[in-house]
């Protein structure tokens, strides 16, 4: 750009461009593949571990795990409707404070690190399962040892995860997508496979879950296994079974990590997302645990226990090379999905241990990067011996694996239910979703589907303690360690740590000047003015109404210099990007990405309000600025200097909308420049009128309603270049007098 | 060379907006250095000024604006193969969730992409990107590496 702009140029940098994160907005359908990778690995293993515990009921106790995760999926989305970012450390944190939070996210690594383990020994049962079988079918004598080939793959797959971890090379996202179709192929022919082999061989619905018809495995009840009362009370038999099933819907905790990438309107999609989770978990999990109790012979399903839907696959109906080939691709597809999952708990604690190093609890020494690839390899290397420790420890056992997971996934789950619960007291304010059946009592809410759904959790969080001794054992063990070491380095590093963690940072790109370029938008953009983090409803405002695929929004900040020391001195980047301005921008970002649409920032340096304004304007090629109102000065007044500097813009001036926001939510109009006028009502109407008559006049002419405009104009400019003049000023003074009373003050 | 580099450097604003800009994405530092150097070629005559894009992909489950790799590290690499140039080159480190989406984005309209890409007679990745760019109207030129 050759032009300069005396208010935004003097001294360098005057102009800094702030970006943060490529934030790129996903559809409901993305963020359901990526929830459903990591939750549909589960229906590989949780439908055979329940039913190894609980028996042939087993498929029952699923899909009522199924139904809940449709309730906890409610939780997630009030939790997400108060915290763009709400993980369970944040949660927990804001309602219950940093001791709570910590056990929770110490409960959370244990999920994280267990994950990786469960998903390459599933993997690898898979594998070795369809090996042997091909064995078989060659008649070959030699078979694989199931477990420890499980187990050798398993830290295979670890060991490959880890060190493109530590590369840096991670899985692109699109792959979630990739494999959620094949796996959707897969469900697709198993479901009408399976619904064709009943239909020729027929099946009986599994047993209902009675007391009488749970049968407990020798290794179901632990402490309890001496007692009388899982055989004799319903409710405790009950939450047995469902404590043995939860498995099946780990993996939901990712809803509040893809949340903050959902796209407008974000809060409905996630409710879409959840959705599509919960239809198609309950389809593939639920259904798959029916189908192979219905399908699979009871004298020998007991042999697939570890690869139900390999075993599935072996007795649909059809000639046998059909079912083995089938029976391959299932591999390849858990393969694929349980691999995925193994990298996926090795970001996910990667990430979480670098949040909570970023917060003080964690050592910095964690976070030291890797010499040539830059990466946390402290970090990873903790969380990748840790799993491979716990494969060896289990002998690609999946049933001590499941439980001990269980351990981890029902308690991160327990504390957010615990936190929201809390929340609905602590924080009473709107929120823009709550759990359902909500009820006051002399003005005090209680929340019944809430209160119901943290019980549910916190009551098999209970019977879990009491059943699965190896997870409880592992499990308390796991987290008192990791409590212990966050709460000693947080005791440490209190005094160092900085109180504005919690603010984004951005990368600051100096420049000469503002373009619609160099903030890479389109002309056309909205520019907002921001100035106070806390009075940002103009932004919010302009994000409610702006349509992003249409439009850009800058969201812009001047740094107002004295006159006299404007062309002075250069400012450095510190000095205009400090630590306000992080304040204002983060802030900023957390409207905008609540509602799941992208800005884009700037900061410039200034003397003169208006005149930088609408050069800002005009150099970015906007069409409209949005302004906060001053409380100090009124609309009209400030519009009055806006127009005024308009006129001291240089040729060609551009036509721009100012637009005042009240916090009230109500606006203000102004243009600057010619603009095609808001015409109200009853001058439609009478242009109306008037075509119509004109256009019976003089058919067959075409004519237009803009020609009968252009027609008048240019009468009534004929009349003010003759005689007449005089007539048609006094006549538009009574006009004017006439309507005075009846102008729309939001119009001018 | 001064006015070299432009990561949240001042220094960057001495360059003229209205001459050639050519965008580089950096894949490898092999197909970078190659696309560098028949830059330099180019821009014998001309005002041409560089960007360098580095998209990083961060996975799902760690925030974009707080990735694992450390930015520095990240900053330093691109930095000092933009050094081995003596063109103008301004360097970006940019964080997303898909390498394309993150690098279409930060182009603006119509611009011009010079990829290193190696002989092939398939139709490889890079070039179904190159494909894929020209059909969102920007203009691809492409170098052997």
């Amino acid at each position: 750009m050759k032009r300069k702009d005396a208010s935004l140029t003097g001294g360098a940098p005057r102009v800094l461009i702030a970006s943060t994160a490529m934030l790129a907005f996903i559809t409901f359908w993305q963020a359901a593949a990526v929830v459903l990778n990591d939750m549909g690995s589960s229906a590989f293993y949780a439908g055979a571990i329940a039913e190894h515990f609980i028996g042939k009921t087993a498929p029952w106790f699923i899909l009522a795990i199924m139904v809940l995760s449709f309730a906890v999926r409610s939780l997630y989305i009030e939790s997400c409707s108060m915290f763009v970012r709400g993980g369970v450390y944040r949660v927990v944190k804001e309602a219950m404070g940093s001791v709570l939070a910590k056990f929770s996210v110490s409960a959370l690594m244990f999920d994280y690190i267990l994950t990786g383990p469960i998903s390459g020994v599933s993997a690898g049962l898979y594998l070795v399962g369809l090996i042997n079988e091909v064995l078989v079918y060659f008649h070959s004598t030699v078979q694989l040892p199931v477990n420890g080939t499980a187990a050798f793959f398993a830290i295979l797959v670890t060991i490959y995860f880890w060190w493109e971890n530590i590369k840096g090379i991670p899985e692109s996202s699109e792959k979630a997508l990739k494999i959620m179709y094949i796996t959707t192929v897969m469900v697709v022919l198993m479901l009408v496979w399976c619904v064709y082999t009943l239909a020729v061989r027929g099946g009986q619905i599994p047993p209902l879950p009675h007391l009488s018809n749970i049968t407990y495995g020798s290794d179901a009840l632990g402490w309890l296994k001496n007692t009388s009362l899982p055989y004799t009370i319903g409710l405790i038999g009950i939450l047995i079974g469902l404590g043995h099933s939860v498995l099946a819907m780990s993996g939901e905790e990712t809803m509040a990590q893809v949340y903050r990438e959902i796209e407008h309107p974000k809060l409905k999609n996630l409710e879409k997302a959840g959705f599509v989770i919960f239809a198609y978990s309950l389809i593939f999990t639920a259904g798959v645990t029916f189908f192979a109790v219905m399908i699979i012979p009871d004298s020998v399903r007991g042999m697939f226990q570890d690869n139900l839907i390999g075993g599935l696959a072996m007795y649909l109906v059809g000639p046998l090379w059909a079912r083995i080939a089938f029976r391959g691709f299932v591999a390849i597809v858990g393969t694929l999905m349980l691999a995925g999952a193994v990298n996926t708990s090795i970001v996910g604690s990667n990430g979480v241990l670098n949040r909570v190093s970023e917060d003080g609890i964690l050592p910095q020494w964690f976070r030291h990067p890797q010499k040539k690839y830059g990466t946390t390899h402290r970090i990873l290397n903790l969380v990748v011996i840790l799993q491979i420790l716990t494969i060896v420890l289990s002998r690609g056992d999946i049933f001590i694996l499941g439980e001990a997971y269980a351990f981890g996934v029902m308690w991160s789950f327990a504390t957010k239910g615990l936190a929201v619960l809390v929340l609905r007291y602590t924080h009473k304010g709107e929120r823009d979703f709550r759990v359902p059946f909500n009820f006051k009592i002399a003005g005090i809410e209680i929340p019944v589907g809430l209160g119901l759904i943290t019980l549910t959790l916190v009551a098999l969080c209970m019977i879990n303690l009491l059943t699965k001794q190896v997870a409880t054992i592992s499990g308390v063990a796991f987290t008192l360690i990791f409590f212990a070491i966050f709460s000693i380095t947080e005791r440490k590093t209190r005094k160092v740590a900085t109180e504005h963690h919690e603010l984004d940072q951005f990368n600051l790109e100096g420049s000469e000047d503002l373009t619609p370029e160099r903030l890479g938008v389109r002309s056309g953009n909205v520019l907002v003015m921001v100035r106070n983090y806390n009075t940002l409803h103009n932004l919010a405002a302009v994000l409610d109404r702006v349509d992003p695929h249409k439009k850009d929004v800058v969201v812009l900040h001047m740094r107002f210099l004295q006159r006299t020391g404007g062309g002075e001195y250069q400012l450095t980047h510190d000095q205009l990007f400090s630590l306000n301005e992080q304040k204002l921008f983060t802030r900023a970002l957390e409207i905008a990405e609540k509602r799941g649409k992208t800005i884009h920032l700037a900061v410039a340096a200034a003397t003169d309000k208006w005149e930088a304004i609408l050069r800002a304007a005009q150099s970015m090629q906007s069409s409209a600025v949005a302004l906060g109102a001053s409380p100090n000065t009124s609309v009209v007044e400030d519009a009055r200097l806006a127009g005024l500097a308009w006129e001291r813009l240089p040729d060609p001036k551009p036509q721009l909308a100012l637009q005042f926001y009240y916090p009230t939510g109500q606006d203000q109009i102004f243009y600057l420049g010619p603009h095609a006028p808001h015409l109200t009502p009853k001058e439609i109407d009478l242009l109306h009128g008037i075509w119509l008559e004109f256009s019976n006049e003089v058919a067959p002419e075409e004519i237009h309603h803009h020609d009968v405009v252009h027609f008048a104009l240019e009468e009534l400019q004929h009349e003010l270049t003759n005689s007449k003049r005089e007539e048609v000023v006094a006549r538009l003074r009574r006009h004017l007098q006439h309507i005075k009373d009846r102008r729309t003050p939001a119009l001018r | 060379m001064r006015n070299k580099i432009g990561i949240g450097d001042s220094r960057a604003q001495s360059l003229n907006l209205a001459d050639l800009q050519v965008v580089i994405p950096h894949r490898s530092p092999e197909q970078t250095r190659s696309a560098l150097k028949y830059a330099a070629s180019l821009a014998a005559d001309l005002n041409v000024r560089l960007r360098l894009i580095d998209v990083h992909v961060v996975p799902y489950g760690i925030p974009l604006d707080a990735p694992t790799v450390s930015p520095k590290h990240l900053t330093r690499k691109i930095r000092q193969l933009a050094q081995e140039s003596d063109l103008p080159i301004s360097a970006e480190v940019i964080y997303a969730r898909d390498w394309e989406q993150g690098f279409r984005r930060a182009l603006a309209p119509g611009s011009l992409v010079l990829m290193a890409m190696k002989r092939s007679w398939w139709p490889t990745k890079d070039k179904r990107l190159a494909a894929r760019l020209r059909q969102q109207g920007h203009q691809v030129i492409w170098v052997e590496s």
